[in-house]
């Protein structure tokens, strides 16, 4: 768990990661890098939250771990744990700030560990761990994963972060070498399939978009916050028997012919490939995307038809998420002669929500619609992501030239009012609700 | 074989995916998979996982939540397969 290794092939998760920011300005790289702020118990002392850290560092290779180009490709070099972990001390009222601060100044990769790490005091005493990682170390769900050591680390009561804790951590750089083996020769060829497939099928116009598409930088966002969006959600699910994953997913299907102005968008699915037990934990970064063509079918067709047809498409793209991203792109030059790029995003986190024959749809507080000027102002050009929790946010980041902020807006009260519609019976089909949608984003 | 008629691998698998499903619980052959905590998300870690363990592949008509609704269903799409693969 400590050792040095010898460099190693990237994962196909990471190697994505390495790819795609290939063309973002350096400047802005640091743009993507997560943030997590874990609180520290009271009776915790710096020293003891720093030992913390080292010992976070120990665990997960993927902390240490530099990112070296060479000859043969991009590889992973684990080294040995450090004596002791740079960990910065800093009196601040607000460890968002000293997040944001951290993560200001790009990571040299190939010279330091992807994650920076402070303590933040407030009168002397230690309030809060923030943690920042180059988004190559780890994704969100590996983030969840440092976050819950971490707490159980400093002493706060963590049964998830206990429970991981008594487990040796999977490493990276074994599941490269089981992604790259002649076991997975088979897994590898089916997926290639699968892409010049979509290359046949597909129109080029729409798909793939040209990588150059989402390196303009300039992005707004608006955020639903609606627990009754979430009941509707959670009804309509038990009442349809769609998953709660599926009907978001054909909302914002819909939402992105609107705004596109086609019938057969062609969405983008980030595969998280944390299904097999073996890497469901890991700390490193696992997403892919994966291109989930739709067409909205007849108008006429029930919504919850839509739905189900959609639930089917999501599971083949997913089985095909994990993936040389290197000898996709190769094929996508052979053939398009483009250089790979991906857009219309969708994203549903949520592991909390599910069907709920008794959900209520009344009395819940209004919807509220945040928006902001994210600090993320590069990537998908729209994109849509549904986080976890009692308000279930719909996190909606575009280009302005895309959709400008007032019809952003609109956008996200469609999701809260369309759920509504659709729980309570009032919209049944396709057409109603794509006809909402235009009509909301005319307003 | 287990008692369900089925083999053991395709036991382990299924059960591999199913947190709500106590470690000496029986699973039957119409035992409920969505109601024993198989999600979207393991229901993709299931159908790789069963496609490598029986060298078969399922074609896009079978993926549709009936194959994924009990093991009878989705072992019989999987001996399905595997008869075909061998005539």
């Amino acid at each position: 768990m400590t050792g040095d290794r010898t460099p190693a092939p990237l994962t196909f998760g990471q190697l994505s990661v390495w790819r795609v920011m290939e063309s973002y300005p350096l400047e802005r790289w640091s743009e993507t890098y997560l943030r997590e702020c874990v609180p520290v118990p009271a009776g915790t002392t710096t020293d003891q939250a720093v030992r913390a850290v080292g010992t976070l560092c120990r665990r997960h290779e993927s902390l240490r771990t530099l990112f070296v180009d060479s000859p043969a490709g991009p590889r992973q070099h684990v080294r040995p744990a450090p004596e002791t972990v740079a960990v910065e001390v800093v009196e601040h009222d607000d460890a968002t700030t000293v997040a944001a601060r951290l993560a200001e100044e790009r990571i040299a990769r190939e010279s330091e560990f992807g994650c920076r790490f402070a303590v933040v005091t407030r009168d002397g005493r230690p309030r809060t761990v923030v943690i920042v990682v180059d988004h190559i170390v780890s994704d969100g769900y590996g983030l969840i994963r440092l976050a819950a050591e971490l707490s159980a680390l400093l002493g706060s009561a963590s049964p998830t972060g206990g429970r991981w804790l008594a487990e040796t951590p999977p490493a990276p750089a074994d599941l490269a070498a089981e992604q790259w083996s002649q076991a997975r020769h088979l897994h590898r060829t089916t997926v290639l399939r699968h892409w010049q497939e979509l290359l046949r099928t597909l129109p080029e116009k729409q798909f793939p978009v040209p990588r150059s598409d989402g390196d303009v930088p300039g992005r707004i966002e608006a955020v639903l916050y609606s627990a009754g969006a979430r009941a509707a959600l959670e009804l309509l699910s038990a009442r349809t028997g769609a998953s709660p994953q599926s009907l978001l997913l054909s909302l914002s299907a819909v939402a992105c012919a609107a705004v596109t102005c086609t019938r057969q968008p062609v969405l983008t699915l980030q595969s998280g490939n944390r299904s097999h037990p073996r890497w469901k934990s890991i700390v490193s970064s696992m997403n892919q995307y994966v291109p989930l063509p739709v067409d909205l079918g007849p108008p006429r067709a029930e919504y919850a038809d839509l739905a189900a047809r959609l639930q089917a498409s999501a599971l083949r793209a997913y089985r095909m998420g994990s993936y040389d991203f290197d000898a996709v792109t190769d094929l996508v030059r052979r053939e398009r002669e483009i250089d790979l790029g991906f857009d219309h995003f969708f994203n549903f986190m949520p592991t909390d929500i599910v069907a709920r024959p008794a959900a209520e749809l009344a009395g819940h507080p209004p919807p509220r619609i945040v928006q902001s000027r994210p600090s993320r102002q590069i990537g998908p050009r729209f994109d849509i992501k549904i986080r976890p929790g009692a308000e279930m946010p719909v996190v909606l980041r575009v280009d302005p030239e895309l959709l400008p902020a007032p019809r952003l807006r609109a956008l996200a009260g469609w999701f809260h009012e369309q759920l509504y519609r659709l729980a309570d019976g009032t919209d049944t089909t396709v057409r109603q609700v794509a006809d909402r949608c235009a009509l909301a984003l005319e307003g | 074989m287990t008692s369900a008629n089925w083999p053991d691998d395709f036991e382990k698998a299924v059960r591999q995916h199913l947190p709500l499903l106590g470690e000496g619980a029986p699973l039957t052959a119409e035992s409920s998979l969505p109601a024993l905590g198989l999600d979207s998300l393991a229901t993709v870690g299931l159908l790789v996982e069963v496609e490598e363990a029986f060298a078969v592949q399922f074609p896009d008509e079978d993926l549709h939540a009936e194959t994924f609704a009990t093991p009878a269903a989705l072992w019989a799409v999987v001996g399905r397969l595997r008869d075909g693969a061998e005539t």
